[in-house]
């Protein structure tokens, strides 16, 4: 998995590329708290991911806790099968989702 | 990443000790029992003993035919994890040989006396005799029972306390017997009582089985009337238990009458040797086939026919060294078998040596044709097993028998025996040959199962790590992928992979223990399949609960859970068995 950081004024995004498994979900969590206290909004940009496994769910729920409100984290480009894992295990309606 | 047989191993050897305790037991029980009767009331009594073999080994034939063709029929419908049929068969067993050894009860009353005139040709025999038949028919539902509940409770995860039940039943008649034989005048009515109630505390040792949440199989009566035409299947897998009780009954009135006859009563102790060195045979090779018939009936079941495929690498492995040792032993030191045997005839004992050596030439093919009789019973060509039970019971060994005693003398009892064994071994072979050329038989080799089953698209065993539970998903998608599976359907069955593993890795083996783990993903009838198998700790991920109040499905099981259409759980030969279903068909 690969994660690049981009800030434009305070609205961070981190693109993320590959797979968020068992291995790679705490990576994920490290730089998103590396960042998250400069951050006025989070973007997950996850149009890269291919995968994503329970681990990776709980990364995710862990940043929107992190974040504090509904738009303070924002997943971006999600694929057919990621969107499945998230809208099954009920994130869909917590989390704002952009295309 | 490939499949092994760890986990295949590991249950091999769990069982093997069980098992072997068990013919232990039956085998030294038999033997301590006969010398026990000999010494406290005399030869006579061993005698009578002897003459109500065809009687007693009918009555427990019922016992060895449920119990064995049932925790057979038990365990393949264990395999396909159709667990209600399998409570209703084990219950429809439970019944069934309770009823039919209560007939007997009933009718022991009756027909003891007629059938002590028909075994025992002495007044003085029958003395001894009826009341050993009446003791022994009037409470065979105790030994019955215990023979069903200690087949049955093998394959439901309790080798020990099935072998223990054995054990017990064996170690408490012995002890009876001593006691009632030496101190009370009961005679021969002590030696059977002393039986019966060794079964009797066998069956009290089972209880702890009988309330254990933990067991698979539950007795349900109603269960047991859906599945009571299922008694006929039972019988079917245990017919080759009926074929060999049968035949040994005639095999020993037909055999035992001729050898007296034509050698003589001196040579009939030669006989008498050669005979009772199988059941040397048999204590260190049938413990190692019986684990055949409980992992392999639910091998077949699962269609995890590599799986089958090292048990019985590794069973005839193990066969062949046993086999290897006891005929050198024979063959080396043949005085000291007829030592153990108490032969005292000096003027035979160079034909005895002889006969002895030549006799353990026979061992190999009787490992051999165990090995075919067990195997095809347990994988339900009863057919096959029948055919080399009865060749090499009867059918080929009485008249082959006839041929070279009566041509060779005593030492035709050796060669007949080898002949016997290894022709019913090759006729079954080509037999088997010839109807699978026509068609009539699966596959092709000796254990008639594929290659494959055809409907696994991965069947691979992993280390239980973080590493390899990622590797496995990998593998996954990569398969579906190439099977045309749609993506979010490869994705829910990768992630219930990745998250059943890493939960193996991190809470299924105390002190975090490496061990492996086997995964099956197969597709059948548009459903994808997936089954994780590890032999950690008990584990029902079906009825766990992470037991937060999150707002979100955190728990990883509880994701699979919500993820899949379907997931069961079983608990057989201690593996957990988890499977994943989700339906193609439904696709986005």
């Amino acid at each position: 998995m690969d994660i690049t950081v981009k800030n434009e004024e305070k609205i961070y995004t981190l693109i993320i590329e590959g797979r968020i498994d068992t291995l790679t979900a705490p990576e994920l969590v490290k730089v998103f708290r590396e960042n998250a206290g400069k951050a006025d909004k989070m973007i997950f940009d996850m149009s890269g991911v291919d995968y994503i496994s329970s681990a990776g769910i709980r990364a995710i729920v862990s940043a929107y806790k992190d974040m504090g409100s509904k738009d303070g984290l924002v997943l971006k480009g999600l694929r057919n099968n990621v969107r499945t894992i998230i809208r099954m295990t009920g994130l869909e309606k917590k989390l704002t989702i952009e295309e | 990443m490939t499949r092994n047989d760890y986990l295949i191993k590991r249950k091999f050897n769990s069982y093997l000790v069980p098992g072997i305790l068990m013919v232990i037991a039956m085998q030294l029980g038999n033997i301590v029992d006969s010398i026990l009767v000999s010494m406290f009331i005399d030869i006579d009594g061993l005698t009578a003993i002897s003459l109500s073999m065809p009687a007693l080994c009918f009555m427990q034939m019922f016992g060895f035919i449920i119990g064995v063709g049932g925790s057979i029929t038990i365990s393949v419908k264990l395999g396909k994890r159709q667990m209600n049929e399998a409570s209703g068969i084990f219950s429809v067993c439970l019944i069934s040989v309770i009823v039919i050894s209560l007939v007997f009860t009933v009718l022991s009353f009756f027909i003891t006396r007629p059938l002590t005139m028909l075994l025992a040709s002495t007044a003085e025999l029958q003395a001894l005799l009826e009341p050993y038949l009446f003791v022994f028919i009037c409470f065979i539902p105790s030994l019955n029972v215990c023979l069903v509940l200690a087949n049955i409770m093998t394959i439901d995860n309790n080798p020990k306390l099935g072998s223990a039940s054995f054990v017990v039943a064996n170690a408490v008649n012995l002890i009876l017997d001593y006691v009632f034989l030496k101190y009370t005048d009961m005679g021969m009515t002590g030696a059977a009582l002393s039986s019966i109630i060794g079964f009797g505390a066998g069956i009290l040792l089972v209880i702890p089985y009988i309330f254990s949440k933990k067991r698979m199989l539950h007795f349900s009566l109603r269960e047991g009337v859906r599945q009571i035409r299922s008694i006929v299947g039972v019988f079917k897998n245990g017919m080759p238990q009926a074929m060999y009780f049968i035949m040994s009954i005639l095999k020993y009135y037909i055999l035992n009458a001729f050898i007296q006859q034509t050698l003589g009563a001196d040579n009939m102790a030669i006989y008498a040797v050669c005979i009772n060195s199988v059941n040397i045979v048999r204590l260190c090779i049938e413990g190692v086939i019986g684990v055949v018939q409980t992992i392999g009936g639910v091998l077949f079941g699962e269609k995890d026919y590599y799986g089958i495929r090292r048990l019985v690498r590794r069973t005839v492995i193990f066969c062949c060294a046993a086999v290897a040792a006891l005929t050198a032993l024979f063959i080396i030191c043949p005085q000291l078998i007829l030592t153990v045997f108490s032969f005292n005839k000096p003027e035979l004992y160079d034909i005895a040596m002889l006969c002895v050596r030549l006799f353990s030439f026979s061992f190999v093919f009787y490992a051999a044709n165990r090995i075919v009789q067990v195997y095809y019973q347990t994988t339900l060509n009863t057919r096959l097993s029948s055919i080399n039970t009865t060749l090499d019971g009867f059918v080929f060994l009485v008249p082959i028998s006839m041929i070279f005693i009566g041509t060779m003398g005593v030492v035709g009892v050796s060669v007949a025996t080898i002949v016997t064994e290894a022709l019913s071994f090759f006729a079954v072979f080509i037999y088997r040959v010839i109807q699978q050329k026509r068609g009539k038989l699966p596959q092709k080799g000796f254990l008639m199962i594929p290659e494959k089953d055809g409907e696994s698209l991965v069947d691979i065993t992993v280390s239980s790590t973080d590493e390899q539970a990622v590797e496995v998903s990998k593998q996954l998608m990569e398969c579906c992928e190439k099977e045309g599976i749609p993506s979010e359907k490869a994705t829910i069955i990768s992630v219930a992979a990745e998250e059943l593993t890493s939960n193996i890795a991190h809470y299924g083996y105390k002190g975090n223990k490496p061990s492996f783990i086997d995964i099956r993903l197969s597709k059948v009838d548009s459903r994808l399949i997936l089954r994780v198998r590890d032999d950690g700790v008990s584990f029902n991920p079906t009825e766990y609960s992470s037991g937060g109040s999150d707002e979100f499905r955190l728990g990883g099981i509880e994701l699979i859970r919500s993820v899949a259409d379907r997931m069961t759980y079983n608990r057989v030969l201690n593996m957990n068995n988890t499977v994943i279903e989700v339906a193609l068909d439904n696709a986005e």
